[in-house]
């Protein structure tokens, strides 16, 4: 079943008179409970297409039905889809906010939403992501780069999404960190049940994560690849 | 391998609180030693004591530590800057950060010439269309500043800059960790053949393990400060030390979907184990 369906997407920016056209008629579709990743290189309009999923950027044309809702351009989302679409965002050292602890960081969204036993909460969302729960009193450069993902990780997990959109989630990692994000990411996709939408440079990590997968280019999508494609090792770039 | 280009024993680096590095001796000749570890385990700590460039209140103490024949122990400033660019040159993680963003390329490789050799102004010229096609790059690019190249451009300016001395070790640190995967092979094969060329050392830092073993005949392996392994680059599929293994393998890839990847036991000592390579 499709939980995101994306036709003749597109997103243009405009600046000083010149129009920039980051992604020109993307389509696809990403099923339930599935990985999908989008492969390109920098610049390719890979992150702009989880921008537009996230809600963040809410210029651009086309149609998407995200959860079997359509969602408009120019609107900022409403609802359920604020609680069932998060993002977890490349730096790990940029997306937390500096002068917040990581009990505020994570308290926040749950204080949003209205929810109770919200330290408990906390706590247990530092637990599932293999942090111990005095990291709460924390502030972000207390923390290695590898717990900085966690926290952001935890973060997105706390409203139970049933979508979360990964915007190269361990390239600012080290190998042996990446490895344990990575897993992290597989455990709590089967213990909850989420769909991952999966944005990567890194061939091997596309193959290693994903069920499905497109490669982009100059905005556009290219190839799509299933799971014997991605095992062949054509989406890798150099090849394509 | 005859000649030792560095030689390093019983280095320590400390800091208020910390040891940042513990105890690390290698040695370097006329070849290729990647020094890999995690964030954290003193590999960039280790390449500053070889610059020279730790800042207090971190401390450098060694039992032996030269290069080139120069003791970086007793070595005044002026020792320094002569030894610096022609003798060892460094290459930095990001060039975002490391150029100087309202400098000219051609005023940034010029500036290393001018402080290090003594040229004419179209003998530097000369030296900078050589080095900058060296790099793989076009004259064109002189003329621009920083913010106007791509990140693999950068890299590759930054190389120019440490190559255009002709030094006899180049330290590379992440040189390739701000670029995209398809980029990365390409920068670490402009810089083994220039190795090659100019029959220079290099000491490759890096986090990626398998990425750096196809590029380097030796790889040491640090951990929280320690050399923990050392092996010939070929030797790593063999690999006893639990630690260089978890390096080794923890790189995923389309056979090990829907598998767990190993990680590391942060928990355990990782020095009390033996090794029969070392």
């Amino acid at each position: 079943m499709a939980i995101v369906e994306v036709s003749n997407l597109g997103v243009q920016f405009s600046a000083k008179g010149q129009v920039k056209t980051a992604v020109r008629d993307a389509s696809f579709t990403v099923n339930s409970g599935e990985t999908f990743s989008l492969i390109g290189a920098s610049g390719c309009g890979k992150s702009t297409i989880l921008r537009v999923l996230a809600g963040l950027q809410r210029e651009w044309h086309g149609s998407i039905k995200l959860l079997n809702g359509a969602i408009k351009p120019g609107t900022r989302f409403q609802g359920d889809l604020r609680r069932n679409v998060q993002m977890v965002f490349q730096d790990p050292y940029a997306s937390l906010h500096p002068n917040h602890t990581i009990y505020r960081t994570l308290a926040e969204p749950l204080t949003i939403h209205g929810e109770a036993n919200i330290a408990a909460r906390v706590e247990e969302a530092l637990l599932q992501v293999g942090l111990p729960t005095d990291a709460m009193k924390r502030y972000p450069h207390q923390l290695s780069g590898g717990q900085r993902q966690r926290v952001a990780i935890a973060r997105a997990l706390l409203l139970r999404p049933k979508i979360l959109l990964l915007d190269e989630p361990t390239s600012a990692l080290d190998m042996s960190v990446q490895a344990e994000i990575l897993n992290l990411l597989n455990r709590l996709k089967l213990q909850f049940g989420m769909t991952y939408l999966l944005v990567s440079h890194d061939a091997d990590v596309i193959a290693h994560m994903s069920d499905r997968a497109a490669y982009m280019t100059n905005g556009a999508i290219g190839h799509e690849f299933d799971r014997a494609a991605l095992v062949r090792g054509e989406h890798r770039m150099d090849a394509a | 391998m005859s000649e030792n280009r560095i030689e390093v024993s019983g280095l320590n680096i400390d800091y208020p609180g910390a040891r940042v590095v513990d105890n690390l001796s290698f040695t370097l000749g006329n070849e290729r030693l990647a020094l890999v570890g995690e964030s954290g385990s003193g590999k960039s700590m280790t390449a500053r004591a070889l610059m020279g460039l730790v800042r207090k209140p971190g401390k450098v103490s060694a039992t032996q530590l030269n290069v080139l024949d120069n003791d970086l122990l007793t070595l005044r400033n002026r020792d320094w800057q002569s030894l610096r660019g022609n003798g060892i040159a460094m290459v930095l993680q990001d060039p975002r950060y490391a150029l100087n963003p309202v400098k000219s390329v051609a005023q940034q490789i010029d500036e290393a010439l001018r402080l290090h050799q003594k040229m004419s102004g179209a003998q530097r010229r000369e030296r900078i269309r050589e080095v900058i096609h060296a790099v793989g790059l076009q004259e064109n690019v002189l003329a621009r500043y920083p913010a106007e190249l791509s990140g693999g451009m950068g890299q590759r300016v930054m190389i120019a800059i440490a190559l255009v001395n002709n030094p006899k070790v180049l330290i590379a640190d992440e040189p390739t960790s701000a670029l995209d995967a398809r980029l990365r092979n390409q920068i670490l094969e402009l810089l083994v053949e220039q190795c090659e060329q100019r029959q220079m050392a290099m000491l490759l830092i890096s986090h990626d393990l398998p990425l750096v073993a196809q590029h380097c005949h030796r790889v040491l392996v640090m951990y929280q400060g320690q050399k923990v392994d050392e092996m010939p680059a070929n030797q790593l599929s063999q690999a006893t030390h639990s630690y260089t293994r978890t390096l080794w393998t923890c790189r995923p890839n389309a056979a090990t979907y829907g598998m767990m990847l190993p990680t590391l036991d942060r928990s355990q000592n990782l020095q009390g184990e033996s090794n029969g390579n070392r």
